[in-house]
């Protein structure tokens, strides 16, 4: 407990900072919901034939996952604050218009007669009368919305919209509890406090009405008053990278470089630098669309990052029951340099090909494609983090070894980390996993500085094997579990800039980057 | 005010509310629409402020169409009373009263004087003026039901079965209260009710309808000596049984036995 106090203290600024963000997304897609949700709802009370049409589109939106929303508005609108707020006002939407219907068609008819006979205009009746009565249930579609959305919200980390979601996914993949909660905790008070806030609106706010939803609209947008005081180049990192040793932490310890960082999801980034909504990401080196999109990777000229020689990680006694199982994996040794690791990359991400397909056209390039035949007599679980790299190896190791070996493969994809996907490993839940030395070392090991420091020590020539064997040992040694051989290619972790800004602003490494950042 | 309805009828599809009625209230006098349920009395008053829009005929009002005035207008210059009062929950009781004179533009401080003065008219006590309806009694709500029917001093007031929802012996006070009322006596005031007795203490001219049609109109006691046809005769027999059954000292026996 005094772990999360200490973090909550350390990260006061970044915590605040998201806090008011989520507040402000939050506010903002509701006011929206308002301005367009009350007066359809009110709408459909004068045409009550389109009420059913109106409610039941609303009411479709609703039942879609909220992610799956997200996954759709992202080719319309992009990456940033734009999607998660029309998913967040997508979600609003029916509370409010569905309440604003229910409360004005629940007002007494004999009431609404009574105001049309004293003479009042259709927008008196209205605004005298029937919202004021209306306002208890509407208030409560107001709730209902509030709070579902400041769940919604944290999703938006995923789009590099920020919120209290950067705390809680990261938190996740880093298996981090402290950053998890300093996430959660917050979020939860917040939908508390909505919730609680509102509910004493419902109960006193009835013929202040306006009032209430002008301060609301009001307030909702100052989140989107610019905030000052960031530095020129924004950076888009993904979570893992954000956590990790060696990821923006190491490169803030190598260099002391200082950005402006908004975590965003991986799979996003190179969308989120290509439109402009980040300068700087945290990309892999054998990411497929560095070259369609125009990218510069800087040279790391401190060597803040390891080596990351890919290999397969499997359970020590899946090998020893299968014996089969490792010549298999074997046959892949070396086969994979940067260059077609890369190429294989780009046809998912930028040709948009299946990473099945694109894993049956190289094994029969290579030779090694055999079709699946005869019963089978064993199962092995495959696992893979959640980026392209990873699924188009494990989709590869399906087939290599269903066609080696009389196996069943049975594939569990898309861990949200390292963490995640080794815990997995140790407990059985999968058996195999792509991945690398260098993430191995920091991530999973994280040995003490001295043994990290005469590591970092060797000379470029023989560090990556010197690495490469100390983790194959000690992972054999603590957890029971082996590094075949490497697959050939260095996946390393790298910034990215376009080359336009590369060009423009004189930065080749991540040294000319902490320059001109401070600038 | 005058108030002359000619040839008015109403009809939803097929089916005729309110066929071809015509009847006059002088200024000052009280007409009672007097019926069964769904005989077109409340159709008819509706039409008056035309709540409802007539189909066919026309109402003159000092023998202008009411019709040339804008609808809002119109409803401002008649009050309207209803069952169960119709008092906005949500308005206190000086709001309520308030709102006609609000409409109208009048200044606060002779909303506030006038809203007094109603309250005393009608023997209110002033610390209800920031009470909601909720925390009135039947009585009493009738009462502000009234007082805000006459904020705004109309010459017509319009009344549909104002004390339907009132016990009896409540009902008969305040109904007394009414008639007394020296504010009510010189509108112009159609009133709708199912009750006789309350027809004959408030009417000067009685419309007994049926079926949408008027079957006699009149002064109260020429429908009574005079029956214009047998519906009308049957209809106050009824009422005199009822009453007889109530004044029966064996009451729940039949007439006769």
């Amino acid at each position: 407990m005094a772990d999360f106090f200490t973090f909550v203290r350390e990260q006061a600024g970044q915590l605040t900072n998201q806090i008011l963000t989520h507040i402000g997304l939050t506010l903002a897609s509701l006011a929206m919901a308002l301005a367009v949700g009350m007066p359809l709802g009110i709408f459909i009370t004068r045409q009550r034939r389109l009420a059913a049409v109106v409610l039941g589109g609303a009411g479709v939106l609703q039942t879609v996952p909220s992610i799956a929303l997200l996954g759709v508005l992202i080719p319309l609108l992009g990456i940033g604050a734009g999607p998660a707020l029309a998913v967040l006002f997508l979600y609003a939407l029916l509370p409010i218009i569905r309440n604003t219907y229910v409360g004005i068609t629940g007002v007494n008819p004999a009431i609404r007669e009574a105001a049309q006979a004293m003479g009042m205009t259709d927008w008196q009746v209205l605004t005298r009368v029937e919202l004021p009565l209306a306002w208890p249930v509407l208030l409560a579609g107001i709730r209902t919305a509030a709070v579902i959305n400041v769940g919604v919200a944290t999703l938006a980390a995923y789009v590099a919209a920020g919120g209290l979601g950067e705390f809680i996914f990261g938190g996740i993949a880093l298996n981090n509890t402290n950053m998890m909660l300093a996430g959660a905790i917050p979020a939860a008070l917040l939908a508390v406090g909505f919730d609680q806030g509102l509910g004493w609106l419902q109960r006193h706010g009835q013929n202040r009405g306006g009032t209430v939803l002008g301060i609301v609209l009001a307030v909702s947008l100052l989140a989107f008053i610019p905030q000052t005081g960031q530095t020129r180049l924004q950076a888009g990192f993904a979570h893992e990278f954000i956590g990790r040793a060696d990821g923006y932490p190491g490169l803030q310890k190598t260099y002391g470089l200082k950005l402006s960082v908004r975590l965003i999801d991986q799979s996003l980034m190179y969308e989120a630098i290509r439109s402009g909504a980040v300068d700087v990401i945290s990309g892999y080196s054998t990411e497929g669309r560095i070259k369609a999109f125009n990218l510069r990777v800087l040279t790391d000229d401190r060597h803040a990052f390891p080596p990351y020689a890919a290999a397969p990680v499997v359970r020590q006694v899946v090998l020893t029951q299968y014996p089969t199982l490792q010549p298999t994996l074997n046959l892949l040794a070396g086969k994979l340099t940067d260059s077609v690791m890369t190429e294989l990359n780009y046809r998912a991400d930028y040709l948009h090909q299946s990473p099945e397909q694109i894993a049956r056209a190289f094994l029969q390039q290579a030779g090694l494609y055999q079709p699946v035949s005869g019963p089978r007599t064993g199962q092995v679980v495959l696992g893979s983090k959640v980026f392209t790299e990873q699924y188009i190896l494990s989709a590869m190791y399906k087939l290599l070894i269903e066609g080696h070996t009389s196996l069943r493969v049975v594939a569990k994809t898309g861990f949200g980390g390292t963490q995640l996907c080794f815990s997995a490993l140790r407990t059985g839940a999968i058996d195999l996993y792509p991945e690398y030395s260098g993430t191995g070392l920091l991530v999973i090991l994280q040995p003490s500085p001295p043994i990290l420091d005469s590591l970092n020590a060797l000379p470029s020539t023989t560090r990556p094997d010197a690495i490469f064997s100390y983790v194959q040992q000690q992972f054999s040694h603590r957890y029971g579990v082996a590094w075949l051989q490497p697959l050939g290619f260095n996946n390393a972790y790298c910034l990215m800039l376009r080359q336009v800004d590369a060009r423009q602003l004189h930065i080749q490494t991540i040294s000319d980057l902490t320059v001109a950042a401070r600038h | 005010m005058r108030l002359s309805i000619q040839h008015l009828t109403k009809k939803y599809g097929n089916r005729t509310v309110v066929n071809n009625l015509s009847v006059t209230v002088g200024a000052g006098e009280t007409l009672v629409l007097l019926g069964t349920s769904g005989c077109g009395k409340t159709t008819t008053l509706r039409m008056i402020n035309r709540l409802i829009e007539p189909s066919s005929g026309q109402i003159l009002g000092n023998d202008i169409d009411i019709r040339q005035q804008d609808v809002q207008t119109l409803r401002r210059s008649m009050g309207y009373v209803m069952q169960e009062s119709g008092l906005f929950p949500h308005y206190t009781v000086a709001q309520n009263i308030a709102v006609v004179p609000r409409l109208l533009g009048w200044e606060p401080a002779r909303i506030m004087a006038r809203t007094l003065e109603l309250m005393a008219m009608l023997r209110l006590p002033d610390n209800l003026l920031n009470h909601y309806p909720a925390q009135l009694s039947g009585g009493q709500r009738q009462r502000v039901g009234l007082a805000r029917a006459l904020a705004a001093d109309p010459p017509i007031v319009l009344m549909d079965e104002p004390f339907g929802a009132l016990d009896p012996i409540t009902r008969a006070g305040i109904r007394q209260e009414f008639a007394q009322l020296e504010a009510l006596r010189s509108k112009t005031i159609v009133l709708v009710t199912h009750d006789v007795a309350e027809a004959f203490a408030l009417a000067d001219q009685i419309c007994l309808m049926d079926a949408g049609v008027v079957q006699q109109y009149g002064k109260p006691h020429d429908l009574l000596d005079h029956p214009a046809n047998a519906f009308v005769q049957h209809f106050f027999d009824l009422a005199r049984q009822s009453a007889w059954l109530i004044s029966s000292p064996s009451s729940g026996s039949k007439p006769g036995n």
